[in-house]
């Protein structure tokens, strides 16, 4: 046995280090060259190496202490065809570990039309909760202290309507403006790109959302004025560098309409939230959300020089992606929202909506909900995700992703700009995003189909996006509140929404995303 | 690299006091060091990291076309069924599969004898599909049984993963003497080593110590122990010292805690390869991951299928060569078909849509991970020494050190861990699993793996779970 040595006595010493894998790249969507192995030699150079969270550019998060003080807001976007029935469904996830409010709203809602409007005939109660009246806004918020839950609301077309009956709806709890916390999504741009529910031309639109940036900074100094979103973009098929570019053209392209009505940037700007999209490649999305925050500090310094730093700082929600679930064998949509939510998180995301197994067929039942909130409170809890900021920082292949992505959108940005900023390039017709194309969806989805077919028991699948009695329920409550609002005096106005201009000819997007 | 852009030239270079500052102003009168972390063990976790200026393991390299073997694990105690479970993973997706024997049925296929492997591996081409046994104190009677079913195909892929001082650690006792069990086996090893060159030997597990309850750097150490005492049996009994190492595969657990199994796989690269170029042979490990049973609920058993997500994520960023997953219904029952294409499509949803098995060792570099393999190995190292210097696996059993540990980090972890849907938003009803419900039907041969000579015994490695003691309160 003389060849074995006494391990006893035999001191360790790390390898030297090996050579790198070779071989063939592998190209990206996004146009990355993705290598086989990464090493030091791959990050040398980099200036966006080190850096703390907390401060400018914020590269490693927006905050201090990050998650070891305050984990990301676990926020499920959720509406139900009626108020009462949302309501409902909101009390009880909060009291099973949710921590903030994301409401859906139905298609009429996002149109503008009241649900008696003959136009939106089969839209009422679609995709999410009708509110036609500060009657179903009550009802919405019946028990839930407005004080002191936030409130995200994926709204943009029909902005200033909701936002009202929102802010009436915590006057009738007695919860001053100031007191408001949450987010208005709000953005107009990304209907004209990917979402169509847009009311008016772009001019008028962006009037609208400099009005609310200036409302909310004098009124609301907690709540988010805006969350620019990118999530649409990848659901309509874009590479994450577009996403990237295109979300954040957008929100310079918010903040000029902003500072040109004649706002302090610093006033508005610290309020400003973004919306990404999580999908399924997992390193490629840390980086993204890493470099978005590296992205927004430089492009606002460079425009805007704010004295505030939180002008400077993103903060983003994020929702794991619609297009990687799958209608059949749903059971497979729960690892991919989990590996999506380890690359939200990993990328230090401040909240985060993790979609339900059944979101590609029906609202969520109190069973799939459970599951997909469980996958944040696990990661919350259980996998050590909270315990070190920016875990994956230093890696050298993911600060090489973050550098190469970050240089990609920037050529983006440019071609943006070339064109006079978003706003410009839309009216030109501009942005229409390049494809995932044939990368994209479930390679080897065949086998990962179930045999049986059958419907596994918990999960009651039918079409249930929308309550089959909700639409003449929502009419009879349009009806008297209408009847209420013109009573002839005493009761306080429920605050009815006034008729909508006619929406043009578009169709509406089927999707369900949130703010 | 010459092609990067200027990034942050607007900015001028925040300073470390700078953003303590700002920690101390959020913290308020809280001290810094209420951010600070540890493992079980007491390795330190700060609460953020430089980039490191060199990777502190080995990196494993990945295979282009199949970035790890996606395996399942079989352990239905009929035969026929287990062959038709290994054949729908097979089908489905998986790449190997691991069979655990047991002739009574009661913990594994009641596997008697060279038929009864042969019938439940019916139809399986080993020279695609590598199999790999669990057969505790039978390993060796099972590795003639699956050479055998081999037909002495020279290109056969069978993994005999003989591993006996595992069985020993969990039982707390072998039949006849656990010295005549380690030559029984490497006797065995050897006579059918050169028969299969593309044979794995022996598995040296450090699981025993995962599923007691024991730290990261614990398991690595026996892990270690064992990997030197099958490489001796296996010399002693005949293998040159090159082969012996090539042969060993190295077992370990993976679980929840993602981040910390990619630096425990590392770090146990990191140890072999010391161990193994100081004998002169291949520094290369490979390493078998297993999702811990440990961090399975029985109640509300849906949130398993997260725990095993991440586990899997886990095992293939940290560099598993195979990652076997469990069913998220295993702390109930057997699993039924439903759970098992769970377990399996998991792995496939890790690769083929989140491509984590792109990239050799993605988390390399980064300072979090690179500490903490670093300490995991060193400690771990320590620990190995501990065992060599008392006299190896078997001794450092028997003489209770290994339970010893496997104590320590058990009292330090929380008396009241956070567990979802268990302590912590527990389900107000609960939604019913399906479990497969099989009478244990024993082999008609039940075969003996008693050695002649007296007993060993030692403190046993006794399988927890974590959530078991919380269940029951409910």
């Amino acid at each position: 046995m003389s060849q074995f040595p006494d391990f006893a006595t035999l001191p360790f010493d790390a390898l030297p280090p090996q050579p790198l894998q070779a071989g063939a790249p592998w190209a990206t969507p996004e146009g990355i060259a993705v290598k086989p192995a990464y090493g030091p030699a791959d990050t040398a150079g980099l200036d966006t190496l080190g850096g703390y969270p907390g401060l400018a550019p914020f590269l490693r998060g927006p905050y201090p202490t990050m998650y070891l003080t305050n984990p990301w807001t676990i926020r499920q976007y959720a509406g139900f065809s009626t108020a009462e029935d949302s309501n409902a469904f909101y009390r009880r996830n909060l009291a099973a570990g949710q921590m903030g409010l994301s409401i859906a709203f139905d298609l009429a809602t996002h149109r503008g039309y009241d649900s008696d409007h003959p136009r939106v005939k089969g839209d009422v109660g679609m995709a999410g909760v009708a509110i036609d009246s500060i009657l179903d806004m009550r009802t919405l918020f019946d028990g839930i202290p407005l004080d002191k839950m936030s409130v995200s609301m994926t709204m943009n077309g029909a902005v200033l309507p909701i936002l009202a009956l929102y802010i009436v709806a915590g006057e009738e709890q007695g919860v001053p403006h100031k007191a408001l916390s949450g987010t208005i999504q709000n953005d107009i741009l990304k209907e004209f790109l990917t979402r169509n529910t847009y009311i008016y031309p772009p001019t008028p639109s962006m009037r609208i959302v400099s009005d609310i940036f200036g409302y909310t900074s004098r009124e609301m100094p907690r709540f988010n004025s805006i969350s620019i979103s990118g999530y649409h973009m990848q659901e309509a098929g874009a590479t994450l560098d577009l996403e990237l570019a295109y979300t954040l053209a957008d929100g310079i392209e918010y903040v000029r309409a902003g500072v040109a009505a004649g706002l302090p940037v610093d006033s508005f700007a610290p309020r400003l939230s973004f919306f990404w999209n999580a999908g399924m490649n997992a390193f490629m999305e840390i980086a993204k959300q890493r470099a978005a925050r590296l992205l927004w500090a430089k492009l606002m310094k460079a425009e805007f020089d704010p004295k505030d730093a939180r002008s400077l700082s993103l903060r983003a929600h994020t929702q794991t992606s619609g297009w990687s679930l799958a209608a059949h064998d749903v059971f497979n949509n729960v690892p991919r929202t989990a590996i999506e939510a380890m690359a939200a998180t990993g990328g230090q995301t401040q909240s985060l909506h993790t979609n339900s197994l059944d979101e590609a067929l029906a609202l969520p039942t109190d069973f799939s909900a459970r599951i997909s909130r469980n996958t944040q409170l696990f990661l919350q809890a259980e996998s050590g995700q909270t315990r070190v900021i920016d875990p994956w920082g230093g890696s050298y292949y993911v600060e090489r992703l973050t550098a190469d992505l970050a240089a990609r959108a920037l050529e983006h940005i440019a071609e943006v700009e070339a064109l006079g900023g978003m706003a410009k390039a839309i009216e030109e017709g501009l942005p229409q995003a390049p494809h995932r194309g044939s990368q994209r969806p479930h390679p080897g989805a065949d086998r990962r189909r179930d045999p049986e077919r059958r419907r596994r028991q918990p999960l009651q699948a039918r079409d249930r996006r929308r309550d089959p009695g909700a639409e003449g329920r929502q009419h009879r409550r349009a009806r008297a509140a209408a009847r209420q609002a013109e009573a002839p005096e005493g009761r306080a106005r429920p605050g009815r929404r006034g008729r909508r201009p006619r929406r043009p000819h578009r169709r509406c997007g089927r999707r369900r995303e949130s703010a | 690299m010459a092609d990067a852009p200027a990034l942050t030239a607007d900015f001028a270079a925040a300073t470390e006091a700078q953003w303590r500052a700002l920690v101390d102003k959020t913290l308020g009168e809280t001290p810094f060091e209420s951010l600070t972390g540890a493992t079980a063990e007491g390795l330190a976790i700060a609460p953020l990291y430089a980039q490191a200026p060199a990777a502190q393991a080995p990196a494993r390299a990945v295979p282009a076309d199949r970035a790890w073997d996606v395996a399942t694990l079989t352990a239905h105690p009929d035969p026929a069924r287990a062959n038709a479970e290994i054949l729908a993973d097979l089908r489905g997706g998986s790449a190997a599969a691991v069979i655990r024997i047991d002739p009574t049925g009661a913990a594994g296929v009641a596997i008697g004898s060279a038929a009864d492997l042969a019938r439940a591996l019916d139809g399986v081409i080993l020279e695609f599909a590598p199999v790999a046994l669990d057969a505790g104190f039978l390993g060796p009677q099972a590795a003639d049984w699956l050479a055998a079913a081999a037909k002495a195909s020279p290109t056969a892929l069978v993994r005999f993963h003989l591993d006996p001082l595992s069985a020993f650690a969990e039982a707390g006792a072998s039949p006849g003497p656990i010295e005549a069990h380690l030559i029984s086996a490497a006797n065995t090893a050897v006579r059918l080593a050169e028969t299969y060159p593309q044979s794995q030997l022996f598995l040296a597990s450090g699981r025993a110590v995962h599923e007691a309850g024991g730290g990261e750097a614990g398991e690595i150490a026996f892990a270690a122990a064992a990997a030197v005492a099958y490489a001796k049996a296996l010399v002693r009994a005949g293998l040159p010292m090159a082969d012996a190492f090539g042969r060993v595969t190295l077992g370990l657990s993976a679980d929840a805690d993602y981040f910390t199994t990619i630096a425990k796989l590392r770090a146990a690269r990191a140890v072999w390869a010391r161990i193994a170029q100081a004998c002169g042979a291949d520094p290369t490990a490979r390493i078998e991951a297993r999702s811990s049973r440990r961090m399975l609920a029985a109640r509300d058993a849906w949130t398993n299928m997260i725990r095993l997500t991440a586990a899997g994520f886990g095992a293939a960023v940290g560099g598993a060569d195979s990652v076997i997953l469990g069913n998220f219904t295993d702390a109930l029952g057997l699993p039924s078909a439903f759970a098992r294409r769970q377990s399996r499509n998991t792995q496939l949803v890790l690769m083929e849509e989140a491509h984590v098995g792109r990239v050799a060792d993605p988390a390399a570099g980064s300072g979090y991970v690179e500490s903490l393999t670093d300490q995991i190995a060193r400690a771990a190292w320590t620990k190995f020494q501990a065992i060599e210097a008392a006299g190896g696996a078997v001794p450092a059993l028997q003489g209770g050190r290994i339970a010893e540990a496997v104590d320590a980090a058990k009292a330090a972890r929380p008396a009241e861990p956070r567990i979802i849907g268990v302590t912590a938003f527990p389900p107000a009803q609960e939604t019913p699993v399906e479990v497969e419900l099989a009478a244990a039907r024993p082999a008609q041969t039940q075969p003996s793996a008693r050695l002649p000579g007296p007993d060993s015994a030692c403190p046993p490695l006794k399988p927890i779970r974590i959530a078991e003691p919380f269940e029951a309160a409910k």
